[in-house]
């Protein structure tokens, strides 16, 4: 092997040749061009010279060069000029400055092309430059109306009163001026009536006027003499649809009259779509009608005035700490917190159509104990008034929503998690097209594959697109049981039944192996920290609701909230912020390093907040909490309650027992003529009791959200009993907040039995008939109906304690319910005996017989029936009755009402 | 408005001091709750469970089931609501008569803005909250109760007496009326299950369920089904499986029960354990609605034992409360010195 003795590199070569010009550059406050400062000394006479040859030089970043040794000023310029609120800088001051600071010899780069270098003063080039005027505060005195015009924001400016006399200073002190900004107007002098306004509106805007939305123009106070034809800030009794009572318009008098007083105005709009952009015709009565505020005296491009800096960018970082940025920050903050709360828009002013795309319907997941998968939909404001019902509709399963709640907020239907997709129709109007709600079908979840649920603030799940999860945020994920049967390692899920489970995970930053591997498996990824923010410490007093479904918290003006942010760890001072955007104020808190911040947040006054957490990084996404302070305290729910039933209102007298007039309830079943109303705190158990001789539970039902209860189904529990029951109390039972008695009686007519009789005849005649004499099989079908119209009970009467009957014979006691005072009581009246056929008349055997069982019995009235065939008996009477057959004598009104004269009760 | 941020030594104090809340005894997590369902107007519970625990997550660690057991106290004393579904309601403000100017009172709110409402001397005592008035006072208490939408009641009206009968003959009368006029068909409620019936008889002085050939002319009888609910039912005698029946809802069996046991001449027992202020009474069996809510707003449940209960009660209303035990229920009490 060979070794070669090379010489050692020399990396401090001087050339000496370059002496002078070490010494010009030192001299220099600005770069140089290598080409330009080795042509004359070096290049011209062939010698191939380079400045890269001597350490003494090094290049700037623009392809020019420096003393090594020396400071290269222009990045602090940049950030110097970004951030104070001057638009250019003298250049030989500002480095002897910063030579000052810097204690080297300074110098700048005039081939940075972001700066323009211009009479001995460095400004921003365009690119570095928006299209937004650099308005300063604070200039000097020779500067106003030399270089400088007020900027003042239209309204404003045409708010303003004349100045009696125009001194220097007037504006500044009749109008709340914006600030100053320095203004390029070749061969145009400023005068202390100009100032520089913000255009609004499109109605100028012909394409040549320079009179844009948004742009800028100089306009110049109180024009003497004619107005005529000029562009001029009006003011006056007229409407722009863009600015309202002030607008900027061409202005057209017609001849003035005898007086010298216009007749007619005309503020001409200069763009052609007359349509949106009206002009504006006035009838000028007197002069205080019109008032011309400002003329227009140019419009101005942005490169006539002093434009304002982009902001610095810095890639992957957020800006949390120049006033600009976070003047910005609040600006979106309260855009937010504004369209958080707004309320929903008048009816009569938006259409179906636009209201149709709020609507919106959505997978979520709550826990399994909630139901899991979900469906979230709603309010759907607008909603067609005459569809009562919608339903969700999949392939084999299928749900019912009254049109009317989701109507008014947003509700939860549980689905099961195989039966998608879902779709939702409006019952009764399936195949009219203009009932379309396709736009609310919501796709079928993939059977083969996981499905992940980020919890939101509420602990309800929202459906990531990804399968990145985040650390320091909770998820449900939803399995299907082929997958979870898959995992070697099985985490702690629950079923949710329909083959799916779902596994409840928080992924804290440090995360175990085995969920790692169980990630894997099912094809998620771990990704970035995401950050939390909680209420924790100071309980809300009261969660609201947004028009939209959102819920916020409120506290009470005296209370002090806490906040912490969780799931991210704070590396340095400054990092992450907080900014609280409050109904008067703002504030923003800079957050210390640490794991778990807590902040208190103090000295509320009462109205809408939004705060904000803010990281640096802009890939750690920013975090916003709504809430509401409140002055009075939300009471509890009454004490009370109110039922409405038609025109009467019983209102609670706690532990009383309050009671309605006598009626027949069979009226709660015809809506429309009767609303039945109870009125009770939330969640209020009410039990429904049917009571006549005993009390009868028929249901346990409690009130809604709404403090309502659901009357119908009072109404479909007691359906049979009113019905049926000629009287009864219907007692509504609310603990110790008291109770209603709802008497009910009812005494039929005899159209409506001898309906009844007709029914039972058509359906049962027949039968009546061939079971003549079994009265075990008839009793239930045939005579306890009959008896049941007649106003009676039927009850067996035992025949172990009687005497042989002459014939085959069944006796049954007569029953008939009665109020009796305050109390109901049920007393046998009659009785019954079932006889094979009363064609053929009684024996006297018979009769004895009968007249015997009456008299144990201590009944005198007895009712006789072979089941068509109906007559009467007295005790010891030997007179002969007549016979009803019911079948005959329903066709005789007189005579049916003489039957029942003598075989009814209570009619 | 400002934005502070705290030192983590003194987030601690700031549950206690702001809010005059101590998570780590009962009154403080009962008052977190009642906030919480508050706030809320209607959640479900475990929900209001869980956000409990992870609310005072930065100072304490409560497990849920403590929290959980805290919630059944407040539901069970009325604080709170339980409704269909698991959703827990708030409630209004109930002011219960003790006499002598003492009430107690029932509600969602907590005590610490119940307290800043209503006047009076405070007494809490784990989940009850007391007030003690002069007389000249109550007037104003009166009217604070209205302000609120609140209802002051006497205490048979809170437990309901005007509407439960006494566990007594009349009672057994009622059930028998009852029967002659609803009964339902022997063996009708084993249409799904076969069920296991047991009697109510009286053996060598005590009154006890029994399923054998002592209890077969019983006309109480219970059985638990298979969803574990109990099931009463009232015959002539002889187990519904044979005999025509009625139905008893739980309540109903239990005053029943308490009736069997009176008729039966083996009234039920409560024992007394007099102390210098208080008396603590033990109850070996389960009451029904109405005495349950009496006694719980008159005593202090001290210890939940798997069968019965330990009750404290104020030595001034002890006699009071006895009598009304032993008129609707025919207890029969021994002290413990006689024992």
């Amino acid at each position: 092997m060979m070794a070669f003795n090379r010489p050692s590199p020399n990396w401090f070569s001087i050339r000496s040749s370059f002496d002078t010009i070490v010494e010009q550059a030192a001299n220099s406050r600005l770069s140089f061009d290598e080409a330009n400062i080795l042509k004359e000394s070096h290049w011209k006479f062939g010698q191939d010279a380079r400045l890269r040859e001597d350490v003494r030089f090094r290049p700037t970043p623009w392809g020019r060069w420096i003393l090594a040794n020396a400071f290269l000023a222009n990045d602090t310029f940049f950030i110097q000029l970004k951030r104070r609120p001057r638009s250019h800088l003298e250049l030989n001051e500002a480095l002897r400055e910063l030579e000052q600071v810097v204690k080297r010899h300074c110098v700048f780069c005039p081939g940075d092309p972001r700066f323009v270098v211009e009479n001995g003063t460095i400004r921003f080039s365009a690119r570095e430059l928006t299209n937004q005027p650099l308005i300063e505060k604070e200039i000097t005195e020779i500067e106003k109306y030399t270089t400088h015009l007020p900027i003042h924001s239209l309204r404003a400016a045409a708010a303003s009163l004349p100045a009696m006399e125009w001194g220097r200073n007037a504006q500044e002190h009749m109008i709340d001026t914006l600030g100053w900004v320095k203004v390029s107007l070749p061969g145009k002098k400023l005068n202390s009536r100009m100032f520089v306004a913000q255009i609004e509106g499109h109605s100028m805007d012909d394409g040549k006027s320079g009179l844009v939305d948004g742009g800028y123009a100089i306009f110049e106070f109180w024009p003497a003499g004619t107005k005529q034809f000029m562009n001029v800030l009006v003011r006056g009794a007229f409407s722009d649809p863009e600015t309202g009572s002030y607008a900027v318009k061409k202005y057209v008098a017609d001849q003035r009259d005898v007086e010298g007083r216009h007749q007619r105005i005309t503020l001409v709009s200069l763009n052609l779509d007359k349509g949106r952009y009206p002009d504006i015709e006035l009838d000028v009565e007197n002069d205080e009608d019109i008032t011309v505020v400002a003329k227009v005296v140019q419009a101005l491009s942005p490169k006539d005035f002093a434009r304002k800096p982009k902001p610095i960018r810095r890639p992957g970082r957020r800006d949390l700490s120049s006033n600009d940025a976070v003047e910005n920050i609040f600006e979106d903050l309260a855009l937010y917190a504004e369209r958080f709360f707004e309320l929903p828009t008048a009816k009569d002013e938006i259409g179906i159509d636009e209201l149709k795309e709020g609507w919106s319907a959505q997978l979520v997941c709550l826990e399994a104990e909630a139901g899991g998968l979900q469906i979230e939909a709603g309010p759907f404001t607008g909603l067609w008034s005459f569809v009562k019902q919608l339903r969700i509709k999949s392939n084999n399963w299928e749900t019912s929503i009254l049109a009317s709640n989701i109507r008014q907020r947003q509700i939860r239907i549980p689905i099961p998690a195989s039966a998608g997709p879902w779709h939702w129709v409006a019952a009764g109007f399936e195949d009219d097209p203009d009932i379309d709600l396709t736009s609310l079908s919501v796709g079928a979840l993939q059977s083969d594959r996981v499905h992940v649920f980020r919890l939101d603030a509420e602990d309800v799940g929202r459906i990531v697109a990804n399968n990145v999860l985040s650390l320091g945020q909770s998820y449900r994920i939803l399995l299907p049981d082929t997958v979870y049967d898959s995992l070697e390692h099985k985490p702690a899920t629950t079923s949710v039944g329909d083959g799916w489970r779902i596994w409840e995970l928080t992924l804290s930053t440090t995360l175990p192996l085995e969920t790692q591997e169980i990630l894997r498996k099912i094809g998620l990824d771990v990704g970035e920290i995401e950050p939390r923010l909680e209420w924790v410490l100071v309980p809300p007093i009261l969660w609201r609701e947004t028009a939209k479904g959102d819920t916020y918290p409120c506290f009470l003006s005296d209370m002090t909230p806490v906040i912490s942010v969780n799931g991210l760890n704070i590396y340095f001072d400054g990092e992450a912020s907080l900014f609280l955007y409050g109904p008067s104020e703002t504030k923003a808190l800079s957050l210390k390093s640490g794991s778990r911040p807590f902040v208190q947040l103090e000295d509320l006054a009462p109205g809408r907040y939004c705060l904000l957490f803010l990281h640096d990084r802009t890939r750690i996404p920013p975090l916003r909490l709504p809430f509401e302070v409140l002055t009075d305290v939300p009471y509890p729910p009454a004490a009370s309650w109110r039922l409405t039933i038609g025109s009467d209102v019983l209102v609670s007298q706690s532990g009383s027992l309050l009671s309605l007039p006598l009626r027949d309830l069979s009226m709660l079943d015809l809506a429309e003529d009767c609303t039945a109303l109870l009125e009770a705190p939330p969640g209020w158990p009410v039990r429904i009791f049917w009571k006549e001789i005993s009390e009868d539970q028929l249901c346990a039902i409690q009130t809604d959200i709404n403090s309502q209860v659901d009357f119908s189904k009072i109404i479909s529990v007691s359906r049979e009993k009113r019905n049926r029951r000629a009287i009864g109390d219907l007692i509504i039972d609310l603990a110790e907040l008291g109770s209603a008695v709802i008497r009910h009686e009812r005494r039929p007519k005899p159209e409506t039995i001898r309906s009844n009789f007709a029914e039972l005849i058509a359906s049962r005649g027949a039968t009546v008939q061939h079971l003549a004499g079994a009265y075990a099989e008839l009793l239930p079908i045939w005579f306890e109906p009959i008896c049941a119209v007649l106003g009676y009970d039927v009850e067996s009467v035992s025949v172990d304690d009687l005497p042989s009957p002459p014939n085959h014979i069944g006796v049954f006691r007569l029953l008939h319910t009665e109020r009796h005072g305050g109390k109901i009581e049920r007393q046998p009246v009659r009785l019954l005996f079932l006889v094979e056929d009363l064609q053929q008349g009684l024996s006297e055997t018979l009769l004895e017989w009968i007249d015997e069982i009456s008299a144990s019995e201590r009944l005198r009235d007895i009712l006789l029936s072979d089941g068509l065939r109906w007559t009467d008996h007295r005790r010891g009477s030997r007179l002969i009755s007549p016979v009803w057959d019911i079948a005959k004598v329903m066709n005789d009104p007189e005579e049916f009402v003489s039957f029942l004269r003598v075989a009814s009760e209570g009619i | 408005m400002r934005l502070t941020l705290l030192d983590e030594n003194k987030v601690s104090d700031i549950l206690l001091n702001s809010v005059g809340i101590n998570p780590n005894d009962v009154a403080g997590v009962a008052d977190l709750l009642r906030e919480e369902v508050s706030a809320r107007c209607c959640c479900p519970r475990y929900k209001a469970i869980a956000r409990v625990s992870k609310f005072i997550a930065p100072i304490v660690t409560i497990n849920a089931e403590t929290i959980s057991n805290v919630c059944e106290l407040l539901e069970r004393s009325g604080d709170l609501l339980l409704g269909f579904g698991g959703n827990l309601f708030p409630t209004p403000v109930r002011a219960i008569t003790l006499g002598g100017g003492t009430f107690r009172l029932v509600s969602s709110l907590s005590t610490k803005r119940l307290t800043a409402l209503l006047v009076g001397e405070w007494e809490i005592d784990g989940i009850t909250r007391t007030c003690h008035l002069e007389s000249e006072r109550k007037d104003l208490f009166m009217e604070e109760i209205k302000a609120v939408g609140g209802v002051v009641l006497s205490l048979s009206t809170w437990a309901g007496f005007d509407r439960t009968p006494p566990a007594d003959s009349q009672w057994l009368s009622s059930l028998e009326r009852r029967l002659q006029l609803e009964a339902e068909p022997a063996g009708s409620l084993e249409r799904d299950e076969q069920l296991v019936w047991n009697g109510c008889v009286a053996i060598d002085d005590n009154i006890r369920w029994k399923s054998d050939d002592t209890g077969k002319m019983a006309q109480l009888w219970h059985t638990r089904n298979r969803w574990g609910y109990w099931l009463y039912a009232w015959t002539q005698g002889g187990s519904p499986t044979f005999s025509p029946f009625i139905t008893l809802r739980p309540d109903e069996g239990l005053r029943s029960y308490f009736a069997v046991a009176r008729s039966l001449g083996v009234p039920l027992e409560a024992t007394l354990e007099q102390q210098a202020e208080r008396t603590i009474i033990t109850l070996d069996s389960w009451l029904p609605v109405a005495e349950y809510r009496y006694l719980s707003i008159s005593a202090s449940l001290v210890q939940s034992k798997k069968k019965g209960k330990q009750w404290l009660i104020p030595n001034d209303r002890i006699s009071r409360v006895l009598d009304v035990l032993q008129e609707r229920l025919g207890l029969i009490i021994r002290k413990e010195a006689d024992l």
